[in-house]
């Protein structure tokens, strides 16, 4: 329950996802709004990383089939993704982005 | 009260179903389909349905739970409308039901094509139903050899899950290069080279005579005399619309059930969506059938918009995807002769984005492993909207920076 370093927020950009693998887990970072929120990165509709996707409105388009998923919440959003992905807390300290597996 | 009647329960039917409730419709649904499933979504019966380790939990892709059916009050049924009395509203069903109607959508679909000398057997079968895909994967757990006749998406998408499962593949196809209206030519040979690579054996230009069929396998006769034995065939060399019951019930059809923008047909209060349906499409308005989920999908929902009294145009972007072997291959927009000029950013062998511009207007791009950048030009070719090809060819410019400049 701890956090562990995930990235530098200097790394992240609005429009981009990060991808991260903290201790062989992978996750997927966005900046929204001034806000960092992490996700699995990995779709739950298929095998394709969502930091390879598209980052909008607060939402993550898997790049496999454009299933969406709320990266505040791991909701799933819209076909053909049914299943929401697993999220993380997230604290950033002194420009560091910290993610609680 | 009103009652809206669907005649297909496929993923259009099931979607329209799910959508009319959406919208608040609280009168009578009928969802009439003639398979024993739910609706469910069919792309992964060319795929994962046939990998999948265990029969029973190789499949999953219904579009609703079992109970949403009775929880929103959507009388699903399994049957078949014989008759439609278009003028006095009532459907005549196969069971023997009578059923009155104010309205109602076809999302019949289509079905899978056949070869006149290549009818359905033990050991022959089409791909189109879940029932075929478990047939079928029956058939693989103790094949070693296989042909599939068509080598378009679905015989393509079949050939590398054969594969995967170790079984010779021979693909059988009649034209000169694979998907030679859908693909450009470059990528036509890039497609049928990686299945090579795989281990796919390829006859083009062929010419399929007959088959015969013993115990032991099928027998495939060619216009050269050769022949050559498998233990099952896969036959996909297409599919035809269900518009006979639509055309015998005076409605207009043509290569399927002609829609207007807004989904309706030729007659009033009755509507058509997904593979079925044939409607105008692009500035020239020129007829179009897409067989495609995202059609299936967006299609089925304008069209029960529409029924509830909207006024939605269905105006597409066509997108479409396919999932052979590591390759997840996405394509947008339509190709067809304005294209001139191409430009690629091409990351790897397995990494690229093609794009096809018309006067600096992107109108069909093709991606490899690459879906995440088809997503960001998206919307420069639904609004058509017009970049710089010096950026868009430039690696080092990120597309949604081209995205930004172009949209802003």
């Amino acid at each position: 329950m701890a956090f562990q370093f995930a990235a530098n927020l200097d790394d992240l950009s609005p429009d981009e996802p990060y991808a991260a693998t903290i201790n062989s887990e992978q996750i997927a970072l966005y900046l929204v709004d001034g806000q960092v929120y992490a996700t699995h990165n990995v779709c739950t509709h298929q095998f394709a990383l969502l930091s390879d996707g598209y980052l909008e409105d607060g939402c993550i388009e898997c790049p496999l089939h454009q299933g969406k998923f709320d990266v505040r919440t791991g909701a799933a959003m819209c076909a053909p993704v049914t299943t929401a992905v697993k999220t993380y807390q997230v604290q950033v300290e002194d420009g560091a982005v910290m993610v609680d597996l | 009260m009103e009652t809206i009647l669907i005649i297909g329960a496929g993923q259009a039917g099931g979607r329209a179903a799910e959508t009319l409730r959406a919208h608040g419709f609280d009168g009578k649904v009928y969802l009439i389909g003639d398979e024993q499933h739910r609706p469910y979504e069919r792309p992964t019966l060319s795929k994962t349905v046939l990998t999948a380790a265990d029969d029973t939990e190789c499949f999953s892709a219904w579009l609703h739970s079992s109970e949403f059916y009775g929880t929103n009050n959507i009388d699903w049924l399994a049957d078949r409308v014989e008759h439609l009395d278009v003028a006095r509203r009532v459907a005549t069903l196969e069971s023997g039901r009578n059923i009155s109607f104010d309205k109602c959508l076809f999302t019949t679909g289509g079905r899978a094509r056949h070869l006149p000398n290549l009818p359905d057997s033990r050991r022959v079968s089409t791909l189109r139903t879940l029932a075929d895909a478990m047939s079928i994967r029956d058939c693989m757990a103790s094949a070693r050899s296989v042909a599939v006749v068509g080598g378009g998406f679905l015989g393509l998408e079949f050939a590398a899950s054969a594969r995967a499962r170790g079984i010779d593949v021979t693909v059988v196809e009649s034209g000169e290069r694979l998907l030679g209206r859908a693909l450009p030519p470059e990528f036509s040979e890039r497609l049928r080279v990686k299945h090579e690579q795989n281990g796919v054996k390829f006859m083009l230009s062929a010419s399929l005579i007959s088959s015969m069929e013993q115990d032991s396998g099928v027998t495939l006769s060619f216009a050269d005399n050769a022949s050559q034995h498998f233990d099952f065939v896969v036959v996909a060399v297409g599919q035809e619309p269900n518009d006979e019951l639509a055309k015998e019930s005076g409605l207009e059809t043509g290569n399927g059930i002609l829609v207007n923008a807004h989904c309706e047909s030729s007659v009033e209060g009755i509507y058509a969506a997904g593979d079925c349906a044939n409607f105008p499409f692009g500035a020239d308005e020129r007829r179009l059938r897409l067989e495609s989920w995202q059609n299936a999908q967006e299609q089925a929902i304008v069209a029960a918009r529409n029924m509830l009294g909207e006024c939605v145009e269905y105006r597409p972007s066509p997108w479409f995807w396919t999932d052979q072997y590591d390759w997840n291959v996405q394509m947008l927009g339509m190709l067809d002769g304005s294209i001139d000029r191409w430009i690629e950013r091409k990351t790897s062998e397995d990494k690229s984005l093609l794009m096809g511009l018309r006067d600096s207007i992107i109108v069909y791009a093709l991606a490899v492993n690459s879906g995440g950048d088809l997503r960001a030009i998206r919307r420069l070719v639904e609004q058509s909207i017009g970049i710089d090809p010096a950026a868009l060819a430039d690696p080092s410019v990120k597309l949604r920076q081209i995205e930004r400049n172009a949209l802003s």
